[in-house]
């Protein structure tokens, strides 16, 4: 009998501990513990966290993933290390992108999946190789992409931890207005 | 290569100043009986337990038998899996669905609640499309609660036993697990989780149009809450598919350096809490350094293998890139190899596809999950941990003619054959499993490599499904009634059959007078020690899992070059 009472009293402190710890998040960061959800003209257009399927040649691409980016799902192809499959899905994956980005050779984590399939951000080489297919079908002057990209990556934490980074929701909404400002002024 | 050795000298700075705290303070709050002078931290708790206590009907001060502490431990376990039987069951009645609407099979839930009670949290189900937000951001934590808090008291009790000689209160050890060690830390952890931008709210999902027009469904919920108790209690369950990986669950570097501290914690602070119980840090500076150094060794070779990149990859591309398979951009190489030989010691949490690793990483892995006794599994490890130093203690003992003894207190027979059940439970119940899975289900493809490779995630899952882990090679289909039924039950028989013996062990142990020391005695804090130790700890398992790990990722590299 104790037992089960002691089981009834974890159920109450488990519920106790969900409640609070919502509630206080919420009132102290509440951006964060709603998803970080980037708006734009009052609608929202996507979490900072997570990464959407671009396939506009005008946008900077995601990495590969095997759900193409769908929000509500996640998980990748898990291809064993020496497979067949990883070796030619990395194979296809290359001759796509030099297909696409006029023979501009990628960086290898823009043609590998991530683990979760909804990494939202690229390597900041990943970012420069596209540069050359967004300024052919965009028109815009190389240099301003260039100086975008630099704006808006972050880079090795103290110059030491991870990777130069960019998070390419965050880039193609600056690219927008770049190209809604052109469009404008043309 | 610098990136590594600053990141394994904050992470172990953190972590031992953080654990010496932790390890200090379970020392003064989980003796038995109570302290007679109490600091203010203890009064304060006591208050808040007293009508816990009362509503329970616990006497705190009653001290039962080993076997009543095991049972006891083990009927609330049940229980609590009954309840949440009948809530996963009818989780299409519930409310707070969320967008989910399925009725799962039986086989399923079993499953589900034999991983979450021993602690394993193996994940076979999507947890997107199988549970409703009830189940997943209610019933899962609480779960995760209340096998974190036994396995916690399964550590101390036999901690205790030997060195303080008292077997204690199973209901007052797993409560004050949960009111001073998990709540308390695990609502700060979640805090600090929200501040790097973990979602943390009741709204199930929210829908958007992305910049190209399609509609997107993102699915939020208590993430943070859920986030705490997978680390802090070492389950590993994922509260979206991807664990760790998914960028809700992990979002920055930073917050992916604290998951491997968090993750840690817990079980260093037991180790130092043996050394104050003990009143001989030295005892456990030897262990702690011995451990740390097999995990910071690890630590290194994930790393510089995952680092050097796959070359069949890029002698394809003609480009020197490290192995980005599987791996996050924001982690970096040397985050997800950290995290991934970290997670394999302790948590079934990934925050990489392991399946992508290196097969060097992947045997580290497996070896980690046959020996089960660097740091281990919330409270378990310790256990393992103390288990090594009474087997190493035998074996010297035997060595040079003495009666064997481990903190002053003589091994006998009945000792002997506990420690031993320890040791040989899980190699019988992964062997087994291993052998009857692939005269059943033999593996069909052509390929060498894949044949080779099917028999590695055969054995990864039942390696992580016995030694309470739950990671897994994720590429092997498990979502059928065949994995669901065999891993609950070599799961279940797993830890509670080791949780008996563990608690047995400590019971025999209790009531044996300290004998005094001796020159003759041979000293178990010293570093000729920590070499014995180290080295009866894995050859013992290398001597049952040698030809095993031999057939599965060093012939996977052998066959490549």
């Amino acid at each position: 009998m104790t037992g089960i009472r002691v089981c009834l009293v974890s159920i109450i402190l488990t519920i106790i501990y969900v409640f609070t710890t919502v509630m206080l998040s919420n009132l102290l960061f509440h951006s964060n513990s709603n998803g970080s959800l980037i708006k734009a003209n009052d609608k929202i257009i996507g979490s900072k966290l997570l990464g959407q399927n671009f396939t506009n040649a005008k946008y900077f691409h995601n990495r590969p993933s095997l759900y193409k980016y769908k929000n509500d799902i996640s998980g990748n192809s898990n291809f064993p290390y020496y497979s067949k499959e990883l070796k030619d899905y990395i194979a296809n994956n290359y001759s796509e992108f030099l297909k696409l980005n006029h023979n501009t050779t990628p960086d290898l984590n823009l043609i590998t999946e991530s683990a979760s399939g909804l990494d939202p951000h690229i390597t900041f080489k990943g970012a420069i190789s596209q540069v050359n297919r967004i300024v052919n079908s965009s028109q815009l002057n190389k240099e301003k992409i260039i100086k975008l990209i630099q704006k808006k990556s972050s880079p090795r934490i103290l110059g030491l931890f991870g990777e130069k980074i960019v998070n390419v929701l965050e880039l193609n909404l600056e690219l927008k207005k770049l190209y809604a400002k052109t469009t404008r002024s043309g | 290569m610098f990136e590594l050795i600053i990141f394994i000298t904050l992470l172990l700075s953190i972590l031992i100043a953080l654990s010496y705290l932790l390890g200090k303070f379970i020392a003064t709050h989980f003796t038995f009986p109570d302290n007679a002078t109490k600091t203010k931290l203890e009064v304060f708790f006591d208050k808040i337990e007293q009508p816990i206590y009362r509503f329970c009907g616990v006497d705190p001060k009653k001290e039962v038998s080993a076997k009543e502490y095991f049972f006891s431990l083990f009927w609330s376990n049940i229980f609590l899996v009954i309840v949440c039987f009948f809530a996963l069951y009818f989780q299409n009645i519930l409310p707070y669905k969320g967008n989910v609407r399925w009725q799962l099979d039986i086989p399923l839930i079993l499953h589900i609640l034999s991983s979450l009670i021993t602690n394993t949290c193996q994940t076979h189900h999507i947890p997107e499309q199988h549970l409703t937000h009830l189940s997943n951001y209610f019933i899962m934590p609480l779960l995760m609660f209340y096998s974190s808090a036994s396995g916690i008291a399964t550590g101390i009790m036999p901690m205790r036993s030997i060195t303080l000689g008292k077997i204690g209160n199973p209901y007052t050890d797993v409560i004050k697990a949960m009111t001073r060690i998990l709540f308390p830390i695990c609502f700060l952890v979640a805090l600090i989780f929200v501040a790097l931008g973990m979602p943390n709210t009741f709204n199930p999902s929210v829908t958007y149009h992305t910049l190209e027009n399609i509609k997107q469904t993102i699915i939020t919920g208590p993430i943070a809450a859920f986030e705490a108790i997978k680390l802090i209690g070492e389950n590993g369950q994922s509260c979206l598919n991807a664990n760790s990986a998914h960028p809700f669950e992990n979002p920055s570097y930073l917050s992916n350096f604290l998951e491997v501290v968090f993750i840690l914690i817990v079980p260093l602070a037991l180790i130092i809490t043996l050394g104050f119980w003990l009143k001989n840090h030295k005892q456990s500076i030897v262990i702690l350094s011995v451990l740390l150094f097999v995990l910071i060794f690890e630590f290194t070779l994930t790393t510089i293998v995952e680092l050097k990149g796959n070359h069949r990859i890029n002698n394809f591309l003609g480009m020197h890139y490290s192995n980005w398979v599987g791996k996050e951009t924001r982690f970096g190489i040397v985050g997800s190899s950290v995290f991934e030989a970290a997670i394999s010691n302790v948590s079934g949490s990934a925050n990489s596809s392991l399946e992508s690793f290196h097969p060097i990483a992947i045997a580290l892995a497996l070896f980690n999950l046959s020996n089960q006794s660097i740091f281990g599994v919330q409270g378990f490890g310790l256990v393992f941990t103390i288990n090594f130093i009474l087997y190493t203690s035998f074996f010297i003992g035997l060595m040079l003619g003495k009666t064997p003894e481990i903190f002053g207190k003589r091994i006998k027979k009945n000792e002997v054959i506990l420690s031993s059940v320890l040791l040989l439970l899980n190699p019988l119940l992964v062997l087994f499993g291993v052998a009857l899975t692939l005269i059943l289900y033999p593996d069909h493809s052509t390929n060498f490599y894949d044949h080779i490779h099917y028999y590695t995630r055969v054995f990864y899952e039942f390696a992580s499904g016995a030694a309470s882990n739950g990671s897994g090679l994720e590429g092997l289909v498990d979502n059928n009634t065949y994995w669901n039924l065999s891993l609950a039950f070599v799961m279940f028989v797993a830890r509670y059959g080791a949780m008996a013996s563990m608690i047995m062990l400590g019971g025999s142990l209790a009531r044996k007078p300290v004998l005094p020391t001796t020159s003759a005695t041979f000293k178990t804090d010293t570093i000729l020690f920590g070499f014995v130790f180290l080295f009866m700890s894995i050859i013992s398992t290398i001597l049952t899992y040698f030809p095993f790990i031999i057939l599965s990722p060093v012939s996977e590299l052998l066959i490549q070059k």
